[in-house]
C-alpha cells in the first residue's frame, strides 16, 4: 500500500461555474455556450480527481525529472 | 466446414494438412461480415480486394511449402487508429475521416511480412478514448452476445468482430484497459503487453506514457501466436524496449504447479461489481488451485487511487495531442471525447508531476508484491456489457477501473473468459498480470486455465 503520510487538496471548495468559465477562457479555449455547459457539467469529477492526488513527495521520487540521453541516441525520430 | 470460430492455431493446422485454404477462409469470413455486420457495426471499412489478394498470395506460398510463421494465411483486422498505407485511418472521428496514411504502422509491416490477411479497419471509441459515442460519423459497435449491449471500449470493433466470428484475431490498443475491457465483455482473450513490447509507431496516440498495442483472439494459444509476429524492438518508437522475444507458444507449456498467484481480492469484491463476479473469480481460483497453483491474497492500493493517477496523466497528455483541434474546431469532436480531453487544459504542470511521482510509487508496490508472488489474478471487468444507451452517464472518472492498475505499472496483463452472468448470460472475465516482459508466464497461467475449462469455446449466435 502506498504511504498514508500524504497531503492533498481535497479541502478546497469546488470551482463555481463562473470560475470554470474563467479557467477555460484563460486556457485559450473558445467554446460555444452549449459546449461550455457540457464541460461545466463534466469538470467537477476531474477537479475532485486532481485534488485527491497525493502531494509533497520527495523530489527523488521521479520519473518526472529524469532524462535519458542514451535512450535518444538509440532511437530514431518518432514519425 | 464452418470456419467462423476456428482459432488461429486450428487454421494453421488445417492449412498445413491442406484441408483448408486461406482463400476459402477469407471468402467465408467476408461473406459472414456482409451478412451480419449491418447490426454489429464492428467494421468501419472492409478491405475485400486487399484481403483476397493477400489470401491468394498466402495460399500459393503455403501450397509451395513456404510457410512464413504462425500468422501466415490468417485473417485479422485492425482498430482504426492503426495506420495503413493508402487506406483511410479515421480514429472513428469526424476530425480524421478523410485521412489516408502514406505508410503502415510498424505492427502492420510485421503482420504483412508474416503473411497475415487484413480484412479491414475496425470501430473504436473516438481516438481510442471517447465513447461509446452516438454522435460520430459511424455508429458505435454492438456486442454479438446481445446487440442491445456494447462491446466495451475502446477497441470496441475488435472485441465485436472476433466474438462474432468475423476474424480469428484483431489488433487493439490499450491505455487504461481498451484491449482487456472489450475482451472481457465479449468473452475473449485480450493481452495488454508490457509497455514497450509492441511498437506504437504509426498508431494514433492516446497517452504516450501508457499506450500499448496488443491482440484480441479466442484463446490464449492464439494470443501467443499473434504476439510472436508483432512483438519486438522498434528503434523508431521511443518507448520500445530492446528485450529478446521468446517463443511464446513454447512458453505455454509447463502448467501452474508450484506457481504462487496473488489474488487481489479487494478490487473485484467492492461496490459496483456485478453480483456474479466474485463467485466466478472464486471458481477460477479453485481451478488454478486444482491445477497445482498456490493462491494467496495480496493487497495493493485501491482502484480509486490507480484510476486517479492514470487519468490525471492521461488527461494532460491527451490535451497536448488534441489542443490545436480543441481550439479551432471543438464542435467536430464527439461530446464524450471533447469532455474527456478538455480537462487537460485546466490541469496544472504540478498536478501532472504529482501524478507521475505517484505512478512510480504505485508501480513500485506492484514490483514489491511480485517478489512474493509470481503473478497477480483479479477480474478483468467489474461489470458485464453495458446497454447501448446514449444517455448513460460518463463513468471514466467516477467509476474506478480494474484494468488501470496494470496500465500504471506497465505490466503485461491478460483478460480471459471465466464464466457468464446468470441473469443476462453475458461474459465475465479473469485478469492475469505478471512482471515486465513476463508475457510468457501470463500466457502459461491462462493456457493452463483454458485447458481445464471451456468458457473460451462458447460463442454467440448471430441468427
Amino acid at each position: 500500500m502506498t504511504s498514508d503520510k500524504r497531503t492533498d487538496l481535497t479541502h478546497l471548495p469546488p470551482s463555481t461555474p463562473e470560475e470554470i468559465r474563467r479557467m477555460v477562457r484563460r486556457a485559450g479555449l473558445d467554446l460555444s455556450e452549449e459546449l461550455m455547459c457540457q464541460f461545466i457539467a463534466a469538470w467537477p469529477n476531474y477537479e475532485a480527481m486532481i485534488r485527491r492526488l497525493p502531494r509533497g513527495r520527495p523530489y527523488a521520487d521521479e520519473p518526472a525529472h529524469s532524462f535519458r540521453p542514451a535512450r535518444l541516441s538509440k532511437s530514431g525520430p518518432y514519425r | 466446414m464452418d470456419v467462423a470460430f476456428l482459432t488461429i492455431a486450428e487454421l494453421g493446422r488445417l492449412y498445413r494438412r491442406r484441408e483448408l485454404s486461406p482463400v476459402e477462409v477469407t471468402r467465408a469470413l467476408l461473406a459472414r461480415i456482409a451478412a451480419h455486420d449491418g447490426k454489429l457495426h464492428s467494421f468501419l471499412r472492409v478491405t475485400e480486394e486487399i484481403a483476397l489478394a493477400e489470401a491468394t498470395e498466402a495460399e500459393a506460398e503455403l501450397m509451395a511449402g513456404n510457410a512464413r510463421g504462425p500468422m501466415h494465411g490468417i485473417p485479422y483486422a485492425l482498430k482504426d487508429i492503426i495506420e495503413t498505407a493508402g487506406i483511410p485511418t479515421t480514429g472513428h472521428s469526424k476530425l480524421r475521416q478523410d485521412y489516408v496514411p502514406k505508410a503502415d504502422a510498424e505492427l502492420v509491416t510485421r503482420l504483412k511480412a508474416g503473411g497475415g490477411i487484413m480484412l479491414g479497419k475496425l470501430a473504436t471509441w473516438e481516438f481510442a478514448l471517447g465513447g461509446p459515442s452516438f454522435d460520430l460519423p459511424w455508429p458505435p459497435a454492438r456486442n454479438p452476445w446481445n446487440p442491445d449491449t456494447l462491446p466495451g471500449g475502446s477497441s470496441s470493433g475488435a472485441g465485436a468482430a472476433v466474438a462474432a466470428g468475423f476474424v480469428p484475431g484483431a489488433v487493439g490498443t490499450d491505455t487504461g484497459g481498451s484491449i482487456r475491457g472489450p475482451a472481457a465483455v465479449c468473452g475473449l482473450a485480450g493481452l495488454k503487453p508490457t509497455y514497450g513490447r509492441v511498437s506504437r509507431r504509426g498508431v494514433f496516440p492516446n497517452t504516450f506514457s501508457m499506450d500499448h498495442c496488443g491482440p484480441l483472439a479466442r484463446s490464449t494459444e492464439d494470443i501467443a501466436l499473434f504476439m510472436q509476429v508483432i512483438a519486438g524492438f522498434d528503434a523508431q518508437d521511443p518507448g520500445s524496449e530492446d528485450v529478446a522475444v521468446p517463443d511464446y507458444r513454447a512458453e505455454l507449456k509447463g502448467g501452474v504447479r508450484g506457481l504462487r498467484l496473488g489474488l487481489v481480492e479487494d478490487w473485484h469484491q467492492g461496490a459496483g461489481a456485478h453480483p456474479d463476479l466474485a463467485a466466478a473469480i472464486e471458481a477460477a481460483v479453485a481451478v488454478l488451485r486444482e491445477s497445482g497453483a498456490i493462491v494467496e491474497p495480496v493487497r495493493l492500493s485501491s482502484l480509486r487511487e490507480y484510476t486517479d493517477c492514470k487519468t490525471t496523466i492521461s488527461s494532460v497528455e491527451l490535451y497536448a495531442i488534441h489542443e490545436h483541434d480543441l481550439k479551432t474546431r471543438p464542435q467536430d469532436f464527439g461530446r464524450i471525447l471533447r469532455n474527456r480531453v478538455l480537462p487537460g487544459a485546466l490541469i496544472g504542470g504540478e498536478d501532472y508531476l504529482a501524478a507521475l511521482r505517484w505512478r512510480t510509487e504505485l508501480a513500485q508496490e506492484q514490483t514489491r508484491a511480485l517478489r512474493r508472488v509470481d503473478a497477480f489474478i483479479t477480474a478483468a471487468a467489474l461489470t458485464i456489457a453495458d446497454p447501448a444507451d446514449p444517455d448513460l452517464p460518463d463513468r471514466l472518472v467516477s467509476a474506478p477501473s480494474i484494468t488501470m492498475p496494470f496500465s500504471v505499472g506497465g505490466l503485461p496483463a491478460l483478460a480471459i473468459p471465466c464464466g457468464f452472468s446468470k441473469k443476462e448470460g453475458l461474459p465475465l472475465s479473469l485478469q492475469i498480470a505478471a512482471a515486465p516482459f513476463a508475457e510468457g508466464l501470463v500466457l502459461r497461467i491462462a493456457h493452463a486455465y483454458q485447458e481445464a475449462t471451456d468458457w473460451h469455446r462458447r460463442h454467440p449466435s448471430l441468427a
